[in-house]
This record gives structure tokens, C-alpha cells and sequence, in this order.
């Protein structure tokens, strides 16, 4: 008993930064229709950013903020540079192979740079463990599932109620329409891939106290971030967050009841049966193709 | 011309390659030493598993970010049946591709049903998975140290090696395998199969609308990669003699791809080129250090930006520029009932019976309903135009009867069949043919391959066959060509038959979209605005070209807006208007309707308006 419910805390808090970054490939999927592939990377940035900055002497909330602007940056370069121009036409694939060397780039230079082990991230919320009917979690981790439920939120009502949020989604529903009535899609995606961007980096902020920050801290985070989005059908907010906090909890109780090593293997097995019985995702629904 | 300079181009490199090993009892010197033979080996090895992703990612358009655990699957599978099982080489050595090439088919299956990029995840996820397998299962696969001791590879008791003593066999045996890769590829390319999997990539609606199965040739060009993959993996194991995870990493995955795109992706020599010259700049990117992977990326993203065609692709453009000026370009007069267009009006159903039945059929998005209780009744060998206002539902019902969309209730029968809910491609393959109203061709194809895509489902030779030029395969295709010329002639494209389909004029277009669903040789063709953006005396010519075809005794289902057009071309006459059958009868009837009228102009009795008539 003690055991299920320290997996499934530990899995809440996992699942969430799944769902995170899973709200971060929704974000840059609606409007573009594209992603950045290597969106693992812009959530490193956010641990590894805060790290090294609070190395140079900043306060932790500066240090935080600043990595947080600079990965927001760095997520609309991408957009700009390499997404934009190589997705042109339906079924481009170039910016899937652009997006990927940048991916490359960030990571092998950080490795380079930072070096390859990973650092902590002094957060007054991971000194002590607070106990939950026997079992031990850090403040951190549960601060984890707030933010992600809280982003999703903000989202929602970014998306439904205020000027820019309207235009994201009209653009996401028909790029040309908006166009004619006066929306510049084009910026309206940079400055979707910036927020992705932010929002990857807080995660990864959130995240790295509890895991230590280090280069390839978003390799795999990554990819199962764009997996749970999928699986969901990238179809809407809560949808994406969702499968993220389940796919965390699953993954814990796979670790607890089989192995660690098996982890991953079952999971992306998972994975990819539950796409061949939803093609469209969780809670996705079939597209109309335009004929 | 071009062909045949690329096959003088591969037999100076197979030549190259060949004499190789000998080269030091030519010039006198200890070369190649056995780690430089090595090197050309594995390079030989990896063009193999380039030119499978090759076909995926240059014809098929899928990515693929798993190509290395593939070729370590392969790998593996020979290893452990050599050890373990104590399988003889080629026997093991088809496993290795069948292997793979069923893994990779149960991988892409899910995946490219809904998008091309869902692949590349998956593939990624599937890489990441394979080498934590590999590492986790120390009783199974070693673990870090690997599977040592694999049993040198032998034929027939003959033993295989590089070395002098074995006069390099072993060499040989992979650059034999390399040609054979290559032909494949060749053939493939060059065949119903290679067009299908570009004209999928390159608008899928159109690949549906003429037969094509497109999650199928996904599958199967994933497929065909992963054996590619399989059959590096067994040639390398049988060369290192040794394999653990460490070759077969995401990095690996990458480089493959590099290789790819740097030699030209969807060109025949591109892989084999990119191979050489990314396995050359390795070495060199050896001496990076910890930076070695930061150099991938930033060659990657080098190519994609100055070389998107890749080294072989940008070549191919800088001579095609310099050959196309000669080229004559006059169009036709269309149409031209040539000789030999028979069979394209031949299979029809007979006079007077019901091509197209529609029964209530609705359609509805949502809340919104597009088509209600509509029944229609196309005879045989008529022409039956399909008239209303914008947004009265017409493309939508050719939607439905063409299989795109599946009507929310009702009945469709087509040739005396009920369709409901089949695909579009079982449609197309069993005679529905149509256009659509912003054409839909295949945009890098040329005019000429794309008329030949259209005759997709007329062959009946195997993929054996097709993948060994065996005689069935050269007669079915030759046909296909001499009709695919004849159809050209026929709307007045030939001049153009070599010209890519996107660079063509507007009107041309329209034509060549009509000479492609033509291919089908079809008993009923949905035209969906097909006058549309043509000048006056186009349409002259279109309405000529319907007449022909439905004298011919070919069904014709017309959308159209022009009115003189409607009036001398069809038989009869549906109107709908707000997704509703409002009139429906021989063209004369329908233009004095009042109902028509209205729907039209809007209500004649308002006052003071004037209706003009």
C-alpha cells in the first residue's frame, strides 16, 4: 500500500513534466503544424540555464527568469530560422532534419561546455522530504503536478480569452483564412515556439532540483513529451497534460512492480499499441481532410 | 541519356572497388593495409543501409530516426543465430532481412496511418528502446562486452574473409550485395512501386483518388528500408565478428540519415555518394574529440540550407537546366482521339442501367449538414452535371461517392454495388475515377509519370517480379508507357511529357489532371469544376472531350458553375441548393425552374427587384 501510493506521488510529479512538455509540442503543433523536434533540449536549457547563472552569482528567482527569457528566445530562433523556411509545403519533412541539428548542436555543445554530468539546483523545497502516509516526497516534486495543472489552465484562458490567444487558434484552424482577416500567422507562430519555449524551460527548471541538470537531462524527457502529445491526439490542453500524468504514473508502477531497466521498453511498447487502437489519439478526433 | 551515364558512372566505381585490394601489387606498396580494406568495407555496408533509408526518406518521404537499430537488429539476429543456434551464414543472412523488415513493418503500420511524422517518433522511440534492450539483457545480448566469438562466415565450407589467402572473398561478397542494393533500388524506383511511394508523398489524395493503398506503400517502403538495414547489420557482424550497442546508437541513426541528405535524397547514386563522402569526413570528424557530434549537427544543418537536393540532387539540376532549353514545347490540340485509346473507354456498364445510385444520402460535419437525403441517379454512358450555388454541398457528394468522405446515412451504389464506407482506393480500382476542383497532381513528378501513376492498379506482375525486371513486369510496363503516351497525345501534352507537373500552366494542369484519372481507364469520372480557371476556348475543347468520352460510353459526373457549359454538355441536370435535391432533369427543364431561379438569384415576387432571366 505504502508502495502504491509512493509511486503513484512519485509518478504524479513525473507524469507532469511529461505533460509539460507534451503542452509545449501542442503549442508549437497547433500553430505550425510543425514542432521543434528537439524541444528536450529548450527544457534543458531551463535547468542547466538556472544552474550555470546561479553558479555566476544570481539569485535563484533571476537566474530562473532569465534562463526561462533566454530559452523562450532560443525557441523562437528556431521557429524563424529553421522551422519556418523549411515548411513551406504540406508534408515537409526538412524541418524535422533542421530542427534535429539544431537539437544536436545545443546538446553536444552544452556537453561540451557544462560537461557531462549533471549538477544540483539548491531549491529550499528539496531540503527535506515530507512524509504522505509513509511515504517521502519532496515539496519539489509535488510543486510539479501545481504547475502543470496550473499551465494548462493559463493556457486555456490565454487561448479563449484574450486577443492574441484567439488569433493562435484561428491561425492553427486555417492559416489562410486568418491571414485575410488580418492575422500575421507568421509572427503568430514565432511567438508561439517563444512561449513553448518558456514554458519548456520552466518545466525544466521545476524538474532539475530533483533530477540534477544536466546536458542530456532532455533527451529522453523530450521525445516522451512529443509521444504523450501524440498519444493524445494534440488536440487540446488538458488532453496532452492528461496522458503526461498518466504515462508518469504507469511508468513508476512499471518500475516498481517489474524493473527499472524494462521501464521504457513496456512503455514505448505501450505507446505504440495504443496508437494502432486510437490512430487519431486519446482524445483526438479524425480530422476532416480538406478534399 | 541520363540512366546511362549513371550506369557507366556505377560500373567505373564497382571497377574502382573491385581492383581495390590489389592495388599494391600494382604500385609496389603495402596498400591497402587490412584496417584501410576494413574502412571501405564498412563503408561498402553502410551505403547498403543508406540506400534503404534512400527509398524511404527520398521517395517514400517518411523520416526515419531509428535506421540504426534496425541495422543492429539485423546485426544481432545474425550474431545470435550464428552463436546460439548455430545457423549457417546465408541462412542467418536471411533472417537478418526478413527480421527487421517485419519489426519494421509493425512499426510503421500505426504510425503512418494518421501522419508521416508520428514515424519519426516512433522510430526514435524504437532506437532508444532497442539499445536499452541490448544493454539491460546481459544474458541475452552481453550487455557492454557484446556477442564475441561469432563463428567465421563460410558458403558452402568455402570460408569467408578479407584477406589475401581467401583472395578478399568476403570483400566481394559485400560489394556483390552492394551492386544488387543498388539495382534494387533501380528497379524499384522505376517501377509502379517507387511511383506510388512518391506520388503518396507528394499529395495523398491524389495517391487515394487513383488506387493507390497509401498506408500500404508506407509500410511496405518502411519495410524495404528495415531489410536494407537487416542485411548491413549481418554483413557487418560477419565482418567485426563482434557486436554490442554501441554501434547502433542514435548518433549512428543520424549519420545514416546525413549520408542521405548530403548525397541527394530521392536520387539513385545520392546514398552511395553521400556514403563516401560523410564516411571520409568522419575520419576526419574523428579528430572533433568531444566536439565530433556538434560537427554532425552543424553539417546537417549546412547541407539542409546550401544543399537541400544534396550533392547529387544539385548536379542532376545544373545538367537538366542545360538540357531542358532544347526541348520543344508545343501543345496540342486536345482532344485528340488518337489510335490505340480504346481500351481507356472500353470496361463500361451497359447503356440505360444505373451507374451511380444515391439513396437519402446525408452528409453531416458536426452540426452543420452538407448533404440531405439526396438522391441521385446517374444512367450509364450519360453525362449528369451536378449544378448549385457555393456551399450547396456538390463537392461534398462527389466526396462521398468518390469515398473521401463517408456519408452519415444513406446509400451509395456504384456499378450495381453498394459502396458505402469503402476507401477511396478500392473505389478508384474498381473504376471511379475523379478530379479535383484545385488540382491535385503530383507537383515533382514529371507529366509523364504522372499519367503512369494512374495506371497503379493495372499491373498484375508481383514485387518479385517487378524488383527482378522479370518479362511479365517489362510487357506490363511498356504498355503503361505506350498508353500513358497515348493519353498525353490525347489532351495535347506530349511536348511536356518530361516537364514537372508543377511547372506546367494552369489550363495545362486541368488537362493533364484529366489524362491521369483517365489512366484508370474508369467507367465513371467525377469532374469536379473542371472548367474552372480555363480560357473560353478551352472549354470548347473540355466540353468535347466529356461528349467523347460519355459517346464512348464512359459515365461522366460534372460540378460545374458554367452555365453554357452545363447546357451542351450534359444529359441531365441535379440541382442542389443548401445541401438539398431542388431540381433534378434534362438540361432545358432545369434552366426555366423557378426553383432553380430562385436558388440562384434569390425570390423573384420581393419588390422591386428585378430578376434578370
Amino acid at each position: 500500500m505504502e508502495a502504491i501510493v509512493q509511486y503513484l506521488l512519485t509518478g504524479l510529479s513525473a507524469g507532469s513534466v511529461y505533460g509539460l512538455i507534451a503542452l509545449g509540442f501542442y503549442v508549437m503543433w497547433s500553430a505550425a503544424k510543425a514542432v521543434n523536434f528537439t524541444y528536450g533540449d529548450v527544457f534543458m536549457l531551463g535547468g542547466v540555464g538556472t544552474v550555470v547563472l546561479m553558479e555566476l552569482g544570481l539569485p535563484l528567482p533571476v537566474a530562473a527568469a532569465t534562463a526561462i527569457a533566454g530559452a523562450a528566445v532560443v525557441g523562437a530562433i528556431v521557429e524563424r530560422v529553421f522551422v519556418r523556411p523549411f515548411n513551406r509545403e504540406a508534408n515537409s519533412i526538412g524541418w524535422m532534419l533542421t530542427t534535429i541539428a539544431v537539437g544536436i548542436m545545443i546538446e553536444s555543445s552544452t556537453t561540451a561546455t557544462y560537461g557531462p554530468l549533471g549538477r544540483p539546483l539548491p531549491t529550499p523545497l528539496v531540503e527535506h522530504p515530507i512524509r504522505i502516509g509513509g511515504s517521502g516526497i519532496y515539496p519539489q516534486e509535488l510543486l510539479l503536478p501545481v504547475a502543470a495543472i496550473a499551465a494548462t489552465f493559463a493556457l486555456e484562458f490565454f487561448y479563449k480569452r484574450t486577443v492574441l490567444g484567439r488569433a493562435m487558434r484561428a491561425v492553427s484552424f486555417n492559416r489562410v483564412a486568418a491571414g485575410l482577416v488580418g492575422i500575421d500567422a507568421d509572427r503568430i507562430t514565432l511567438l508561439a515556439f517563444a512561449i513553448a519555449g518558456g514554458l519548456g524551460a520552466f518545466a525544466g527548471f521545476l524538474v532539475a532540483p530533483v533530477v540534477q541538470a544536466s546536458a542530456s537531462m532532455g533527451v529522453i524527457v523530450g521525445l516522451k513529451g512529443f509521444m504523450v502529445a501524440i498519444i493524445a491526439g494534440i488536440a487540446n490542453a488538458r488532453g496532452v497534460v492528461i496522458v503526461g500524468i498518466l504515462y508518469g504514473v504507469a511508468e513508476k508502477l512499471i518500475e516498481g512492480f517489474l524493473s527499472t531497466a524494462a521501464r521504457d521498453a513496456i512503455g514505448f511498447t505501450l505507446m505504440i499499441l495504443l496508437l494502432l487502437l486510437f490512430p487519431q489519439g486519446l482524445f483526438g478526433r479524425a480530422e476532416v481532410r480538406k478534399v | 541519356m541520363r540512366g546511362r551515364a549513371g550506369l557507366v558512372l556505377l560500373l567505373l566505381l564497382a571497377a574502382a572497388l573491385a581492383v581495390f585490394p590489389w592495388v599494391g601489387d600494382v604500385i609496389g606498396e603495402r596498400f591497402p593495409t587490412s584496417y584501410e580494406l576494413r574502412l571501405v568495407m564498412r563503408a561498402m555496408i553502410l551505403a547498403i543501409v543508406a540506400i534503404g533509408l534512400n527509398i524511404l526518406v527520398g521517395y517514400a518521404g517518411l523520416v526515419s530516426l531509428g535506421q540504426a537499430a534496425l541495422y543492429g537488429l539485423g546485426a544481432h539476429v545474425a550474431a545470435l543465430l550464428a552463436l546460439r543456434a548455430g545457423f549457417p551464414f546465408m541462412a542467418a543472412l536471411a533472417f537478418s532481412v526478413l527480421i527487421p523488415a517485419a519489426v519494421g513493418a509493425m512499426l510503421a503500420f500505426p504510425t503512418v496511418r494518421v501522419r508521416g511524422v508520428y514515424l519519426a517518433v516512433i522510430t526514435i522511440a524504437f532506437g532508444l528502446v532497442f539499445v536499452n534492450i541490448l544493454r539491460e539483457w546481459v544474458g541475452f545480448t552481453g550487455g557492454a562486452s557484446g556477442l564475441v566469438g561469432i563463428p567465421r562466415p563460410t558458403i558452402l565450407g568455402e570460408r569467408l574473409g578479407a584477406t589475401r589467402a581467401l583472395n578478399f572473398n568476403y570483400y566481394y561478397l559485400i560489394l556483390l550485395f552492394l551492386l544488387a542494393a543498388v539495382g534494387v533500388q533501380a528497379a524499384l524506383v522505376r517501377s509502379r512501386y517507387g511511383r506510388a511511394m512518391r506520388a503518396a508523398a507528394q499529395s495523398e489524395n491524389a495517391a487515394r483518388a487513383l488506387g493507390i493503398n497509401v498506408v500500404a506503400i508506407r509500410t511496405l517502403a518502411f519495410s524495404i528500408s528495415a531489410g536494407f538495414a537487416g542485411l548491413g547489420g549481418a554483413l557487418f557482424t560477419n565482418l567485426a565478428l563482434f557486436v554490442n550497442y554501441e554501434t547502433f546508437t542514435f548518433t549512428t541513426s543520424i549519420e545514416l540519415l546525413l549520408m542521405v541528405i548530403l548525397g541527394g535524397s530521392g536520387t539513385l547514386a545520392g546514398p552511395v555518394v553521400g556514403t563516401a563522402v560523410l564516411f571520409s569526413a568522419t575520419q576526419f570528424l574523428q579528430g572533433l574529440g568531444q566536439w565530433q557530434t556538434f560537427g554532425y549537427g552543424v553539417l546537417l544543418a549546412l547541407v539542409l540550407f546550401v544543399l537541400p537536393r544534396g550533392i547529387v540532387g544539385s548536379l542532376q539540376r545544373l545538367m537538366h537546366r542545360s538540357v531542358a532549353a532544347e526541348t520543344s514545347r508545343e501543345t496540342g490540340h486536345w482532344p485528340n482521339w488518337v489510335e490505340g485509346l480504346g481500351p481507356v473507354t472500353a470496361r463500361h456498364d451497359d447503356a440505360g442501367q444505373s451507374t451511380l445510385l444515391a439513396r437519402d444520402v446525408t452528409l453531416r460535419f458536426g452540426g452543420l449538414t452538407a448533404v440531405n437525403a439526396v438522391n441521385m441517379d446517374v444512367r450509364a454512358g450519360t453525362v449528369h452535371a451536378l449544378i448549385g450555388p457555393n456551399g450547396a454541398g456538390k463537392s461534398s457528394m462527389l466526396n462521398v461517392v468518390s469515398g473521401f468522405y463517408r456519408a452519415t446515412s444513406g446509400e451509395v451504389s456504384v456499378f450495381g454495388e453498394n459502396v458505402g464506407g469503402l476507401p477511396p482506393y478500392v473505389l478508384a480500382r474498381r473504376g471511379i475515377a475523379r478530379t479535383f476542383q484545385n488540382t491535385e497532381l503530383f507537383g515533382q513528378m514529371t507529366v509523364l509519370e504522372n499519367v503512369l501513376v494512374g495506371q497503379h492498379p493495372h499491373f498484375r506482375a508481383t514485387f518479385a517480379e517487378t524488383v527482378l525486371r522479370l518479362p511479365r513486369f517489362r510487357r506490363e510496363e511498356r504498355a503503361a508507357l505506350a498508353e500513358a503516351r497515348r493519353l498525353l497525345d490525347f489532351v495535347g501534352l506530349s511536348g511536356f511529357a518530361g516537364e514537372e507537373a508543377r511547372n506546367l500552366p494552369f489550363g495545362h494542369q486541368r488537362r493533364l489532371e484529366i489524362a491521369r484519372a483517365l489512366a484508370l481507364r474508369p467507367k465513371l469520372l467525377l469532374l469536379d469544376e473542371p472548367a474552372a480557371g480555363l480560357t473560353h476556348g478551352e472549354i470548347e475543347d473540355l466540353v468535347a472531350l466529356i461528349r467523347g468520352l460519355a459517346d464512348r460510353g464512359m459515365t461522366v459526373v460534372l460540378v460545374e458553375h458554367h452555365v453554357d457549359m452545363i447546357m451542351a454538355v450534359s444529359d441531365r441536370v441535379t440541382v442542389l441548393d443548401y445541401g438539398e435535391v431542388i431540381a433534378d432533369g434534362p438540361p432545358s427543364a432545369i434552366q426555366s425552374n423557378p426553383k432553380v431561379i430562385e436558388a440562384y438569384f434569390g425570390n423573384a415576387k420581393l419588390p422591386g427587384v428585378a430578376v434578370p432571366a
